[in-house]
């Protein structure tokens, strides 16, 4: 599989792993699951570490995600991104939409 | 030059990219490089499915190869789908408020951007984008 999604739950946190491809077929599976979590936490951490390709449909999915919980006025923040990955963000006007931890 | 044929639909995007991964297997390419060709592939394709051809599913040549001085990899995208240029439209706003409104835009963009040259021509009912790399 392209990309494997693993969640840890801490109360009204959660923290999701992506493991993988973040791409045009990946992307809406992946964003189907993040829009999941975001209507059962107040906060979510996306871990980067072991994601190794954002396209640009898995931006849309990530933007997606960031509408979702600043609607309800939720957290979202990233973790372990990669230097490829976050040029990647630089490139695209992405890197200052999201927190980091 | 080596090429493959392929139906533009999203799930044979990974044929696309395995072919020109093994085209470049021996060329010493760097794993940042690799993604950037990647996405440059993936964005391509995914652009000739939902544009050239949506909603008639055709076939997309891709053909791929690696010439000299300087080293550089040029990879053809090949399909029969409407005219359809890609690098016509202007460079997105990249500001927080466009992204939030906007549904794509970007994926030209990071491919112009990654790669060091990128054409379009609409030939004999094709339309052939392609895309050149150092290595």
């Amino acid at each position: 599989m392209a990309l494997d999604l693993n969640v840890v739950k801490h109360g009204t946190e959660c923290e999701l792993k992506l493991v993988g491809r973040l791409d045009a077929v990946t992307a809406g599976g992946a964003q189907e699951a993040m829009l999941q979590l975001s209507e059962q936490y107040d906060s979510i951490i996306l871990n980067f570490t072991d994601l190794a390709y954002v396209s640009s449909a898995g931006l849309r999915a990530l933007k997606t995600i960031r509408v979702a919980m600043r609607k309800k006025n939720g957290n979202l923040a990233i973790k372990g991104i990669s230097k490829e990955v976050m040029e990647i963000f630089e490139v695209t006007g992405f890197a200052g939409l999201f927190k980091y931890v | 030059m080596n090429s493959i044929t392929v139906p533009a639909e999203e799930d044979r995007l990974y044929e696309v990219t395995e072919f020109v991964d093994e085209q470049l297997a021996a060329y010493d390419c760097s794993p940042k490089m690799l993604m950037q060709i990647e996405i440059a592939i993936e964005e391509i394709f995914i652009n000739i499915a939902s544009y050239a051809y949506n909603p008639i599913v055709g076939e997309t040549e891709v053909s791929c190869e690696v010439l000299q001085d300087p080293l550089r990899v040029v990879i053809q995208f090949l399909d029969g789908g409407k005219p359809f240029d890609p690098l016509a439209k202007e460079d997105p706003d990249r500001s927080e408020e466009a992204i939030d409104e906007r549904e794509g835009g970007l994926g030209i963009y990071m491919v112009k951007e990654s790669m060091d040259d990128v054409s379009y021509t609409f030939e004999d009912g094709k339309n052939i984008l392609t895309i050149q790399k150092k290595l």
